[in-house]
C-alpha cells in the first residue's frame, strides 16, 4: 500500500513517486503442476507462494525523464521497494517487468510533456517471504 | 515407515502444503546442502518385492554438481500455513553418475543407496564351514563393509547350518554370482526383503503392519486401479533340476478353504541339497496366510511408507488392504507419488510328482551340485525285504563309484534309502551314532538273526542294558507328529524301561514298562507339537530294553522308514556325496571318502590320506618303479635297483 513517498521506490529511480498516476498492488498466488481435485473431490495440490505484482502508471512524462525511467523498465531485474500489508513492513523484491509503450500525441503543441501516460507491471522473481 | 507426525500426515494432502528439499553431503571436509534453489527435481525410486534384496534409488536434476562416489542424505520437507518445515529422511545414497544437460544446464544425478555395495562379483568371505546362515549374511555384510542389523536376531532359519561355500566351485572359482544375488538367495532362504534401514545397516525385513489407512484424499483422481486380491500363500515349493524335482509343505486347512496359492522358490543354491525340506516350515510360518490387493495408482503425495510397509486404502466403501513394494516419487515444484504392486508370476506345480521331502524310495532326483561339480541320481526300488540297491556317481573328472549291496539270510546288509524318519540312524547302527549317549552306557544292536529279518523293518534292533539314548530332531510348531515302535522288556521285572519325548520343559511318557513284555510290542502316540526342536529319551537301568522300527514322523502313519537325508546301512552311512564304510566287527576301522579325498581311519586315528596332490601313510610299498623329487628308483631284479 501507498502511505507515503518513502513507500514505494524503485533502485535507481529518485523520486519515484513522482512520476506515478496509479499503483495496483497484486498478490498472485502460484500452485505448483500438481495442483487440481484429488478422487474425492477435494482441492488439492502444492502452493508455491504469493508473488506480488505491482502494475504501475506512469504519468506523461519528458524526454529527460523517459530516458531516467528506460534505463531501469528495460533491465533484466529492477528491485523494488513496497510497503507489504501481510508482512506489515517495507519489503524489498527483485522483480522482472513486462512489455510497455509510449505514445506521442500533439507533440507539437506540448512538448514539454511529449509521452503520454503508459503502464508497466513489476513482477516479483521470487515468493514473498513469511512473516 | 518414515519417522513422521500426524501433523505431516494431514497437511501432505491439503491444497496449500508448501514442499522443501534438503540434499545434504561432505566435500572435502566441508559440509554442503543444497536446496530448492539448486535442485530442479529429485526422485526416489523403490523396486522390491518379497523373497528378493532391495536398492533404493535416488535422481537429482540440480545445476550443482555431486562428485561420483560423494554420500548424500535427502529429507523431504512439508509445511502448512507457513508451519515449520517436518521433514522425511530418505537415508544416505550414493552419487553413480553425473551428466551434464547442456539445454538446461544442470545435472542429471542417479544415485543408489549402499546396495550399491554388493553388486560386485562373488568372491570368499571371511567365515569358517559349518556355519549358520546368520553367521553367513553377517560375513557377508563384512565383507562389503556394511552392518547387519540383526546380527544377534532370531529370523526365518536363521540357525540352518551351511555345510560349505554354494556359490564358488571346488576349486574357488566363480560360478558367475555377485554378492547382489547371494543376498537375493538369503531373502528367500530367509523369506524375507535384504535391504538398508536408514542407518545403512543391512535388514531383514518382514511385512510390517502400519494399521495405516489412507483415503481417495491422498489419490489423484486418474490413474488409479486396484485389482485382484493375491493370496493367501498356503503352499511353498523348492524347485529344483529346473523345477522338474519339488519338495513342498502346505497348510491343507487354507488350501481347502481358499483354493491353492503357491510360492516357488527355484534354484537357491542354499536349499538344493537333500536337507532342503527342513528349510520350508520357518519359511511357511512366515509366508503362510499373506495376501494383498495388486494396485496401481498416482497419489498427490503420501511419501512417509517404506518397502514392505502394509497399509489400507478406502475407496468408495471399498477397502483394499496393499503392501508397499514399488514406489516413485517425482518431487519437483510439486510432488506426484506412483505407487504399483504386480501380481507374482504365476507357477503350478505338479504335486503328484512333488513331495515334503527328498524320499528317494519309488522317486527319480537329479541333484546338481555346483560347487562340487557333481551331478547325483538315485533311482531306487521299493520293497520292503530289497534285493540290491545301486547308486551311481558321476564327477566332472570322471570318477565313478558303485555301491551294491546284497541280502543274505544269515547277515544283514541292508542299504535303505531315506523316508520320512525325523531321526537319524533309528536302527543305532555303528554305535548308535546321531545318538547322544549318557555315561556310563550298555548297549548292543542286534542284526542278521531270522527274528529280527521277518519280524522288524528296519531289520535291526537296539538291547538297551543302561543307561539313555537321546536324540533332538526338528518339527513344525503346531502340526501333528507320530511316534512309533516296537518294544520288547525282558530282564529284571521291577526296573523301569521307558521312551520319553521332551520339549525343553516337560517330559511326555510315550512309554513307561516295568512289566515283562516277551513279544515285540507295537507302541504309537500322536502328538501336536509345540516346540522347534524337541528330544527323544530312550532310558533304561540294570533291565534288557528291546527297541526297533523307530520313527517320529509327520501324520499319524506308524510305517518304518529311513531319514531322508541319510542312506545308511550296517557297513556304511552315505550322506550327499561323502561315503564312509565300516568294519561291521569291533576293529572300529573305517574310510571316509569324498569327492576330494579317502581317509582311512582306525578307531579315532588317521591313518591314511589320499586327495588329488598329496598321500600320507605310515607305509608304503612300490614293487617296481617310482619317481620321488625327480629320483627314479626302478628295481632290476630281487638284489638291485638303479637310481637315476
Amino acid at each position: 500500500m501507498l502511505l507515503n513517498k518513502d513507500s514505494l521506490k524503485v533502485r535507481g529511480i529518485d523520486n519515484f513517486t513522482d512520476y506515478i498516476i496509479e499503483v495496483e498492488y497484486g498478490y498472485n498466488k502460484l500452485w505448483a503442476a500438481d495442483s487440481g481435485r484429488n478422487l474425492s473431490g477435494t482441492n488439492s495440490g502444492t502452493f508455491l507462494g504469493v508473488f506480488p505484482k505491482l502494475k504501475i502508471t506512469f504519468r506523461a512524462t519528458s524526454q529527460q525523464e523517459l530516458e531516467a525511467l528506460a534505463d531501469v523498465l528495460d533491465s533484466a531485474v529492477q528491485y523494488v521497494t513496497y510497503y507489504d500489508p501481510h508482512l506489515k513492513r517495507l519489503y524489498e523484491m527483485d522483480t522482472y517487468t513486462g512489455d510497455w509503450a509510449t505514445r506521442n500525441k500533439n507533440t507539437f503543441i506540448n512538448v514539454a510533456k511529449a509521452n503520454e501516460s503508459f503502464e508497466i507491471s513489476f513482477i516479483a522473481n521470487r515468493k514473498r517471504p513469511s512473516k | 515407515m518414515r519417522k513422521h507426525t500426524q501433523s505431516l500426515k494431514e497437511n501432505i494432502k491439503i491444497r496449500g502444503r508448501e514442499l522443501d528439499s534438503i540434499l545434504s553431503y561432505t566435500l572435502n571436509g566441508e559440509r554442503i546442502e543444497l536446496g530448492k534453489e539448486e535442485l530442479n527435481s529429485v526422485t526416489p525410486v523403490a523396486q522390491s518385492n518379497i523373497l528378493k534384496s532391495a536398492m533404493k534409488e535416488l535422481d537429482i536434476d540440480s545445476n550443482i554438481d555431486i562428485p561420483i562416489g560423494t554420500i548424500v542424505n535427502y529429507k523431504l520437507g512439508v509445511s502448512l500455513n507457513d508451519s515449520p518445515y517436518e521433514y522425511l529422511d530418505y537415508g544416505n545414497y550414493i552419487v553413480y553418475s553425473s551428466e551434464k544437460q547442456e539445454d538446461t544446464n544442470s545435472y542429471n544425478i542417479i544415485c543408489y543407496d549402499k546396495m550399491l555395495y554388493s553388486m560386485i562379483d562373488y568372491v570368499p568371505v571371511d567365515i569358517e564351514y559349518p556355519c549358520t546362515v546368520r553367521d553367513y549374511i553377517n560375513a557377508v555384510c563384512e565383507h562389503l563393509n556394511l552392518e547387519f542389523a540383526s546380527k544377534t536376531d532370531e529370523f526365518a532359519n536363521w540357525d540352518r547350518v551351511i555345510e560349505s561355500e554354494r556359490y564358488l566351485d571346488s576349486e574357488g572359482n566363480s560360478l558367475g554370482y555377485t554378492f547382489r544375488d547371494v543376498l537375493d538367495e538369503l531373502s528367500q532362504v530367509t523369506a524375507s526383503t535384504i535391504c538398508l534401514n536408514n542407518d545403512d545397516k543391512v535388514e531383514i525385513r518382514y511385512i510390517n503392519d502400519t494399521n495405516d489407512t489412507i483415503d481417495g484424499e491422498y489419490l489423484k483422481d486418474v490413474n488409479v486401479k486396484f485389482g485382484e486380491k493375491y493370496g493367501p500363500i498356503n503352499s511353498i515349493v523348492l524347485s529344483r533340476a529346473a523345477e522338474s524335482d519339488n519338495v513342498y509343505l502346505q497348510d491343507e486347512d487354507s488350501i481347502e478353504q481358499n483354493g491353492l496359492c503357491e510360492l516357488k522358490i527355484s534354484d537357491n543354491q542354499i536349499m538344493a541339497l537333500n536337507d532342503r525340506s527342513d528349510y520350508l516350515p520357518d519359511i511357511l510360518e512366515k509366508l503362510n496366510g499373506l495376501e494383498y490387493y495388486i494396485n496401481d495408482f498416482s497419489s498427490t503425495g503420501i511419501c512417509y511408507y517404506e518397502i514392505c510397509d502394509r497399509y489400507n486404502v478406502n475407496v468408495d466403501d471399498q477397502t483394499y488392504s496393499c503392501i508397499m513394494f514399488n514406489d516413485q516419487q517425482n518431487i519437483t515444484q510439486g510432488l506426484e507419488e506412483l505407487v504399483y504392486t504386480d501380481m507374482p508370476n504365476e507357477s503350478e506345480t505338479d504335486y503328484k510328482k512333488a513331495d515334503k521331502t527328498d524320499r528317494r524310495i519309488n522317486q527319480a532326483y537329479i541333484i546338481v551340485d555346483k560347487h562340487n561339480l557333481t551331478i547325483e541320481q538315485l533311482v531306487s526300488q521299493t520293497d520292503s525285504i530289497r534285493d540290491s540297491l545301486e547308486s551311481d556317481y558321476v564327477t566332472n573328472n570322471q570318477l565313478e563309484n558303485r555301491i551294491t549291496q546284497t541280502t543274505r539270510e544269515t547277515t544283514n546288509m541292508i542299504s535303505q534309502t531315506g523316508g520320512f524318519n525325523l531321526l537319524l540312524n533309528s536302527q543305532f547302527y555303528q554305535n548308535a551314532t546321531e545318538w547322544e549317549k549318557s555315561e556310563p552306557i550298555n548297549f548292543e544292536t542286534l542284526y542278521g538273526t531270522l527274528d529280527i529279518e521277518q519280524n522288524t523293518s528296519c531289520k535291526s534292533e537296539l538291547k538297551l542294558n543302561n543307561g539313555s539314548l537321546k536324540q533332538s530332531y526338528v518339527t513344525t510348531v503346531g502340526k501333528e507328529y507320530t511316534v512309533s515302535f516296537k518294544y520288547k522288556k525282558q530282564g529284571t521285572p521291577s526296573k523301569e524301561s521307558s521312551v520319553k519325548l521332551f520339549n525343553g520343559v516337560n517330559y511326555i511318557n510315550v512309554l513307561i514298562a516295568d512289566n515283562q513284555v516277551n513279544n515285540r510290542t507295537q507302541v504309537s502316540y500322536t502328538y501336536t507339537a509345540t516346540v522347534k526342536n524337541p528330544q527323544i529319551i530312550i532310558e533304561t537301568n540294570d533291565d534288557s530294553f528291546y527297541i526297533s522300527d523307530l520313527i517320529i514322523q509327520p501324520g499319524n502313519s506308524t510305517e518304518w522308514s529311513q531319514n531322508a537325508n541319510e542312506t545308511r546301512g550296517l557297513g556304511h552311512t552315505l550322506t550327499g556325496s561323502n561315503l564312509t564304510i565300516y568294519d561291521v566287527g569291533t576293529s572300529g576301522e573305517k574310510i571316509e571318502i569324498d569327492p576330494n579325498s579317502i581317509e582311512y581311519y582306525d578307531g579315532n586315528t588317521l591313518k591314511s590320506y589320499y586327495s588329488k596332490t598329496e598321500m600320507k601313510t605310515d607305509k608304503a610299498e612300490i614293487v617296481e618303479e617310482a619317481n620321488v623329487c625327480g629320483l627314479n628308483f626302478r628295481k632290476i631284479n630281487d638284489n638291485e635297483i638303479i637310481l637315476s
